[in-house]
């Protein structure tokens, strides 16, 4: 990458500040192509959303689940959460039962199996 | 045995509280070479200990570089188990090396994992305690002048580049110049040198070494008893740059135990400049910009923190000492090169090795002229210093007449016995290596050579000579011997005694 994750979206974020208009982001993709690093671009783009989620006074959740969740039972869970937050569920088989959330990708509260079981065995 | 396993599992599952809290949490985003960069964990501290949740199990690295937007980590373990995505937690804890008594003797790597075969260490685990690698050096109020040698058992490093216990005295020369072999002697002098009553506990720090070469030197240790009282840890060339990095760290912080229990520790690095080039690898890797040589600015600051470390602690804090012998590999006898100006700065000294004496056969290759050891005069026992006065000025005296050897014949006579003396001063101080000297027998030997016992012995018989006076005084007169051993002095009565016997001896 020419240019790193963090800086694209210091420079996305500061112009979208100023002159929030469909054009910047237009240039922005432009941009991507120019510079190669358009192959990156899912990443920028939750980097940038991340980015704006938290300025905006929101958390960036991740909800973690063994097995896929019904859109009832996600919504019911979105319901705790503040309306600022954005939430993403996930399937991982990996965790064999349980729930892991992570918010801010900092902070962790895991209550899978799979992690209770590694305590265990540790 | 499966009803073991259940029992086993009854039991933890019985005992098993189940606390989820929120934990801070990374995850590896690069990894490679070693090298992990994560992500997350804002809150990590500079040189914390990180757990990589890898597919292979728990693996250990350490935070290096604290970025805005990551951290750069170095793996201490399988760097080939960790992937993109693993999660790595923080663990709060600097990286530290369980020591204890239950270490001599054993050989370890720089985490205390033991590599000899022998067995768990520290099996009752009340019987070590934790030692961070990296710990402040004894402060100034702390620390008190240097004041017992530390004998290596070589005459002309005794007599003429004396060690003091808490001193840092750095080994430096080209390769198969004999550096090993001189901390080699060291240690086993210790078995031997019991003026003091207090046994030096020994550490020899392979870094960057042949496996072969660390096994022969454990195999010698062992067969000459001196393996009771020695720690080795390696740090071998197959060892991933992170672990040979940590290595004197280790050794030291084990030295530092024997120290701060009020003992006498003995840490040797073998060798330094194999480390600052593990350091320079790391730092290449975590992308610091390079300085002279490609070393990173940091090195100095490496070097000195590590051996600042050595210290002779004061009375209230126990007395105990910590010895630094760092050796440095040169190339082609270039001591003015970055890490070897370095090591000759921080240290209280040097003893020059070099190849051109080494081929010549004076072994061990010391160049008197410029080996030195700033504070170990102090420590040096008055009968050593008594008799070794004598040899440094003969020996320079002779250095500035070598030039005229070739012309003996024209020259007068007292330029002529000059060199005569010098020749058999130099010959005296040969020595085989693998056989340190108790110091009286040093003291005895260099009183023989500087009061004229062996101008009339030819230069190619002066080691039986010596070997014979020696062996005779030990057996017909070993009060003499005794005495020097117990008061580390040679008054004038002693003196009168020796020279008498000396008579004696030679004319048997």
């Amino acid at each position: 990458m020419k240019y790193s994750v963090n800086n694209y979206v210091s420079a996305f974020t500061e112009v979208i500040k100023k002159t929030p208009q469909e054009s910047v982001v237009t240039s922005f993709v432009k941009l991507l192509k120019k510079t190669g690093d358009i192959k990156s671009g899912p990443k920028i783009i939750e980097a940038i959303h991340r980015k704006l989620v938290n300025s905006g006074g929101g958390n960036w959740v991740k909800i973690e689940t063994a097995r896929e969740i019904s859109e009832k039972k996600n919504k019911e869970l979105k319901n705790n959460f503040s309306k600022k937050d954005h939430i993403i569920f996930n399937a991982n088989p990996e965790l064999v039962a349980g729930v892991r959330i992570t918010i801010n990708g900092e902070s962790e509260l895991d209550n899978t199996l799979n992690n209770k079981l590694n305590k265990l065995f540790k | 045995m499966s009803y073991e396993i259940i029992e086993k599992l009854k039991k933890e599952i019985s005992g098993y509280k189940d606390e989820t809290q929120f934990e801070h949490v990374g995850v590896v985003t690069e990894v490679g070479d070693g090298i992990a960069k994560i992500s997350g964990l804002s809150k990590a501290l500079s040189q914390e200990l990180l757990n990589i949740e890898s597919s292979g199990g728990t693996i250990a690295s350490i935070a290096f570089n604290l970025e805005e937007s990551f951290i750069g980590a170095v793996i201490l373990g399988d760097a080939q188990k960790v992937r993109v995505g693993d999660r790595v937690h923080q663990t709060g804890k600097v990286v530290s090396i369980r020591v204890g008594e239950e270490l001599l003797g054993r050989v370890v790597d720089p985490l205390g994992n033991q590599l000899d075969n022998k067995g768990v260490i520290f099996v009752d685990k009340s019987k070590g305690k934790d030692y961070p690698l990296e710990r402040s050096a004894p402060s100034v109020v702390a620390r008190e002048s240097v004041n017992t040698p530390l004998h290596t058992g070589i005459k002309a490093i005794d007599a003429m580049i004396p060690i003091g216990r808490g001193q840092r005295e750095l080994i430096i020369g080209d390769r198969q110049t004999g550096k090993t072999a001189i901390v080699m002697d060291t240690i086993l002098n210790q078995l031997q040198d019991t003026r003091n009553k207090r046994q030096v506990v020994c550490i020899y720090v392979a870094v960057g070494q042949k496996n072969s070469k660390v096994a022969k030197i454990v195999k010698t240790l062992e067969e000459k008893g001196a393996l009771q009282y020695t720690v080795i840890v390696s740090a071998p060339a197959s060892s991933p740059a992170s672990v040979q990095y940590l290595a004197p760290f280790a050794g030291c912080a084990i030295g530092e135990y024997f120290m701060d229990n009020g003992q006498d520790a003995l840490v040797i690095y073998d060798d330094l400049s194999k480390h600052a080039d593990s350091y320079r690898q790391l730092s290449l890797l975590l992308r610091r910009p390079p300085g002279r040589e490609a070393y990173p600015g940091d090195i100095f600051y490496l070097h000195a923190r590590l051996l600042e470390r050595a210290a002779k602690l004061n009375k209230e804090l126990g007395g105990g000492s910590l010895t630094a012998l760092p050796i440095i590999e040169t190339q082609l006898g270039d001591v003015s090169a970055y890490v070897p100006t370095n090591v000759i700065s921080i240290t209280d000294g040097q003893i020059y090795l070099e190849s051109d004496l080494f081929y010549k056969g004076l072994r061990p290759a010391v160049n008197a002229g410029l080996s030195v050891s700033r504070v170990g005069s102090s420590a040096q026992t008055k009968a050593m210093k008594k008799v070794a006065g004598k040899l440094r000025l003969e020996l320079a005296q002779f250095r500035e007449l070598q030039a005229f050897v070739q012309f003996a014949s024209d020259l007068d006579e007292n330029t002529k016995k000059q060199i005569a003396r010098g020749q058999r001063l130099t010959e005296i101080l040969k020595q085989v290596d693998g056989e340190p000297i108790s110091f009286e027998k040093q003291v005895i030997a260099i009183y023989m050579a500087t009061n004229g016992y062996l101008d009339s012995v030819e230069v190619k018989d002066i080691k039986d000579f010596e070997k014979r006076m020696l062996d005779n005084l030990d057996k017909l007169h070993g009060d003499i011997l005794k005495k020097i051993r117990e008061t580390g002095q040679m008054d004038e009565e002693t003196e009168r005694k020796l020279k008498s016997s000396l008579e004696e001896i030679r004319r048997v």
